[in-house]
């Protein structure tokens, strides 16, 4: 049976900005007869090639071709690119006619192009119909240091893995997945519930996670599990091969070092690397799926890992081959892709991130693939956290203009955090740090949130403040908050002024243009207090101005829900600030580049 | 509460024995020790001390006419010798004596002094764990004149006297049997600085490896995961229903987030390379009532003692040369064989190097354990004996025959293997676990 065919609604997003041909790859998951359509890559020169789909989560495979171009193809060469695709028995064609912005989709059943119809689908729909599974776990390997050593390691390692000699386990739960032996494999709970059920469960003692739920329907829900070698066998009868413990003792090379003179060719020979292979991957599932079905795909995540590290580490390799460091994986979740993209960057590489904007046609204009986009996966203890995007889920503001509001994440940085005591005080460096975690957040800077004292002993470092500032109480208004951004994160920041509260009222087109061609939070300060502008609701025709306001007086702990319903963030009015107050506010000015 | 032992009466002749041997005698009493209550499985009498050790044949055997002529540190190393033959979980639980007169009341200083020495030594030896987690010692007294026994708890920390139950059931003692294989197959780089160290040097650093990774393992019985405060005999009984459970028993998974910040990345200029490899075969008898975390601590225990007797036997067989030998070298320590306790399914341990075979087993058994083997199938050599040819011919890589010969020298091919080492990987251990039904 031909599945019914759905497109992530994030690619015809991305379909609908271009101006080139191209011709790529799909990459899609099968549920329930659905093919979704999550991924692309298209060909650029000096692409990565083949290589793509072991950066995606595992069940996430190469399902057919598309072609963005004037709408015209050879049927042939279509048909020739998806007999290549084997994975799937239905290869998908898509055609993205850029002058109509026409998408037309074909199945390849039995060598012949069936056109068919599909369906869009949002990323909340995917994200409540799958989740992921983060598989992490550290093994040792030592072999010698060269590339064919290195690959014959890998190849090896994965060979253990796929061998059933592992088993995973799911941290919050308690449960094992065995593999073979028993009866379904499954170890530490009764029937056979569905992944989706077990994350659920597993959720449940965090309070608020369910009201959140109802906010913002899925989270992107992520499932832990490391993973575990059985060590043990049955007990039965002596095998020809079994022994007691043996005790092999290698020093032949520094036996050779010692008794010859040596060339340094057997010296290089003689190089031996010893690694915490850090397996670090994801999957992604049908929330319905049965754990007892899961530890095939597991392990494939796990292989696709391990692909994934071999190349970058051959690749690193290059003559001379003792240039090589720990590998670092890196999983990013780029909001234009609405999908995870894994990459794993050895320490001080160069990475080649434009090819990766160009073959999944992002933006050009931000970051996505920095170590700093890498994304962060919840911890286990839930609440005490620092809150993110608390705005995401409040009541749209009533004012029918139009609505330009921050893109991208931040921090809700406000009083009393880290156990201080900066009330009365404190709430421009909180605004400043709330700008500052945006940065970090976007991948635009590296550095972490700077603390209070990072924030005065730059003031008084580039001279604006006196020695004595630092450890003192001292508000700092809009111009010191560009000043650090400038001095610690190299961001330039447009200062606006305004006399009074009420002249807050003429600013909208300004802000507009800001929100949207910056998309940064800004900060206002001045007379009076400090706050943090994440929008406006312009209406051009009334003239009426409304404001998202992040306020960094809120003392009490992070729970969202005080947060949003008591209007420590949410959409005001102009009359929200001092008529009888000036006004400075800053615009933190994004650079653009990737 | 008073402190109770209890031990099958079939035992109780095996006094009658030593004391028309001899008037005064000393001996270890094995067994179990759980929440207050010993359950012995064997007595041994301390063979007699030789002052000139390696002269035996000729020096007479010096008999004990007092219990002061005891020597204490021959009591101390026969208990570390029996400790190593026992399956884990159990212990040298204290001594008797069988003397003509009651040595309990008062209470034996010499007794004291043994005892305290005895508990020394075995807390000297790592993973030997030849102390229970209690501080007590029975004394078993067997005054011979009036064929009576008494018996005493003497608490090693606080030097003190409490009296003791102990009694002889004629209902004998249920166990439960709990066994694995754990396999090993495992590779630890010597790294540049570490490679002129000598090989036992090496091996205590991987045993307290191994030691760690076996604390962060996850056992299974009969492949089931159990809530570590329930007893083993419920094991199989019930399900529990996955509403019930509740969450806090995973201390044995904590360790594995430890070990993902490890960040290891190494280039060294040599190849040098521990592997081990082969499997121990670990039984177990427990008492039911026992809890699941201390069943899989018995089991921890029994493999890391077993290793690292082995070891300890195998470096006392080296010569000097041999110890600093710093070459490519292939170790063969002894292997582990069962022997059953007389007329129980218990089996202690002895360990054989490659080579011998039951026999050899014999005299150690009847001098440590004062056990006489009749047919050598009593000794079931369960581990097995590696066939180096065959390990030669597989780990050399070679295409002649004439491996063995040159073993030593020539190596001019790679030899890494590649093997996971377990080092930050968490284990399962699969146990499986039997009631015995003894007769």
């Amino acid at each position: 049976m031909t599945p019914s065919l759905k497109i992530s609604q994030n690619i015809v997003n991305r379909l609908s900005g271009g101006k080139h041909s191209y011709f790529g790859k799909v990459y899609g998951i099968l549920a329930k007869n659905n093919l979704v359509v999550l991924g692309l890559q298209v060909e650029i020169d000096g692409g990565d090639g083949n290589d793509l789909v072991n950066s995606f989560p595992a069940e996430i495979y190469l399902c057919g071709i598309i072609i963005i171009g004037d709408g015209n193809y050879d049927e042939q060469t279509i048909k020739s690119s998806l007999n290549e695709v084997y994975v799937t028995d239905n290869p998908v064609f898509i055609n993205y006619k850029l002058e109509t912005e026409e998408i037309t989709t074909h199945f390849f059943v039995n060598g012949q192009l069936e056109k068919t119809n599909f369906a869009v689908i949002s990323e909340q729909e995917i994200l409540s119909q799958f989740l992921h599974i983060h598989l992490k776990a550290d093994v040792p390997l030592t072999c010698e240091f060269s590339a064919n050593a290195i690959k014959e390691s890998f190849t090896n390692l994965r060979k253990i893995v796929a061998s059933g000699v592992m088993s995973f386990g799911f941290k919050k739960s308690n449960l094992y997945l065995l593999g073979s032996d028993n009866d379904n494999g499954v170890v530490g709970i009764t029937g056979n519930p569905s992944i989706g059920e077990l994350c659920d469960e597993s959720n449940e003692p965090s309070e608020g996670g369910a009201r959140r739920k109802k906010i913002q329907n899925y989270d992107l829900d992520v499932m832990k599990v490391n993973m575990l070698k059985k060590v043990t066998k049955e007990n039965g009868v002596v095998g020809g091969k079994e022994h007691a413990p043996l005790c092999v003792l290698d020093k032949s090379k520094q036996a050779t070092m010692q008794s010859q003179i040596l060339t340094t060719e057997i010296a290089e020979q003689c190089k031996t690397m010893s690694i915490m292979v850090p397996i670090d991957a994801l999957t992604m599932v049908h929330r319905q799926t049965k754990i007892a079905s899961l530890y095939g795909i597991i392990v494939e995540s796990a292989v696709r890992h391990l692909r994934l590290l071999e190349k970058t580490f051959l690749a690193s390799l290059g003559p001379p081959e003792d240039k090589c460091s720990q590998p670092e994986t890196f999983h990013f979740y780029p909001q234009e892709c609405g999908h995870f993209i894994t990459k794993i960057y050895l320490k001080n590489d160069v990475s080649e991130r434009n090819k990766l904007h160009q073959e999944l046609l992002l933006s050009q204009m931000k970051p996505f693939f920095r170590r700093a986009n890498n994304f962060i996966f919840k911890t286990k203890s839930q609440g005490g956290e620092i809150l993110i995007n608390p705005h995401e889920g409040l009541k749209p503001s009533d004012n029918g203009g139009k609505i330009s509001l921050i893109k991208g994440k931040y921090s809700y940085y406000h009083y009393c955090q880290n156990k201080m005591d900066d009330n009365g005080w404190g709430c421009a460096y909180r605004s400043l740090q709330t700008l500052a975690s945006w940065f970090k957040l976007q991948g635009y800077t590296d550095k972490d949130v700077p603390t209070f004292s990072d924030i005065q002993k730059c003031l008084v470092d580039i001279g604006d403040k006196p020695e004595n500032f630092v450890g003192s109480k001292q508000w700092i208004g809009s111009t010191e908050v560009g000043f650090v951004l400038n001095t610690l994160l190299g961001i330039t920041s447009k200062i606006l002024y305004v006399s009074s509260g009420e002249e807050m009222a003429t600013k909208g087109p300004e802000l507009v243009s800001h929100f949207e061609n910056h998309g940064s939070p800004v900060m206002i300060g001045g007379g009076v207090l400090a706050h943090t502008i994440l929008g406006v609701d312009y209406n051009s025709q009334s003239g009426n101005l409304k404001f998202l306001i992040l306020d960094p007086h809120y003392t009490g702990n992070e729970d969202l829900h005080t947060v949003q319903s008591k209007g420590w963030c949410g959409w005001k009015s102009v009359d929200f600030w001092d008529k009888t107050a000036y006004y400075n506010m800053c615009l933190p000015q994004v650079p653009i580049g990737i | 509460m008073v402190r109770s032992a209890v031990a099958d009466d079939r035992l109780i002749s095996y006094f009658n024995n030593v004391a028309k041997q001899n008037t005064y005698s000393v001996g270890l009493i094995l067994g179990q020790s759980l929440s207050g209550k010993d359950y012995v499985i064997h007595f041994a009498k301390t063979p007699p001390f030789h002052p000139h050790e390696g002269k035996e044949s000729t020096t007479p055997v010096l008999r004990l006419t007092n219990i002061n002529d005891v020597n204490e540190e021959w009591v101390a190393d026969h208990a570390r010798q029996a400790t190593r033959m026992l399956p884990g979980g159990m212990h040298v639980l204290g001594i008797f004596i069988v003397s003509p007169e009651d040595l309990l009341n008062p209470f034996s200083s010499k007794i004291k002094g043994i005892l305290n020495r005895t508990h020394r030594h075995l807390d000297s030896q790592k993973y030997l764990f030849g102390n229970p987690s209690n501080n007590e010692k029975l004394v078993l007294n067997y005054c011979a004149t009036s064929q009576q026994f008494s018996c005493k708890s003497y608490n090693v920390a606080a030097g003190s006297v409490q009296p003791a139950e102990f009694k002889f059931l004629s209902t004998p003692i249920k166990w439960a049997q709990v066994e694995c294989k754990y396999q090993m197959d495992q590779i630890y780089h010597i790294s540049e600085n570490e490679s002129d160290w000598p090989l036992k040097k090496h091996m205590g650093i991987i045993l307290d490896t191994m030691n760690k990774n076996l604390k962060s393992g996850v056992f299974l019985y009969d492949g089931e995961l159990k809530d570590g405060d329930e007893s083993i005999e419920n094991i199989g009984k019930r399900k529990i229903p996955r509403s019930n459970k509740s969450g806090g028993h995973d201390d044995h998974l904590k360790p594995l987030q430890e070990a993902t910040d490890q960040n290891l990345f190494e280039v060294s200029e040599t190849g040098n390379q521990i592997r081990i490899f082969g499997h121990v075969v670990s039984k177990l008898w427990l008492n039911p009532k026992i809890s699941i975390n201390t069943a899989s601590e018995a089991i921890m225990q029994d493999i890391m003692r077993s290793l690292a007797t082995r070891l300890d036997m195998h470096w006392d067989s080296l010569t000097e040369e041999e110890h600093g030998e710093d070459m490519n070298s292939v170790h063969e320590p002894p292997r582990r064989v069962l022997i059953p306790l007389p007329n129980s399914r218990i089996a202690i341990s002895d360990y054989l190097f490659p080579g011998e075979g039951p026999h050899d087993a014999k005299i150690s058994l009847e001098e440590m354990l004062d056990i006489k083997i009749h047919s050598d199938s009593d000794v079931l050599d369960v581990e097995g004996q590696a066939d180096l040819t065959e390990y030669y011919n597989e780990a050399m890589d070679s295409e002649s025959e004439e491996v063995i010969a040159k073993k030593p020298i020539e190596n001019n091919k790679s030899l890494y293997y590649i093997g996971l080492g377990v080092a930050f990987l968490v284990l399962i251990i699969s146990l499986v676990i039997h009631f015995m039904q003894q007769s």
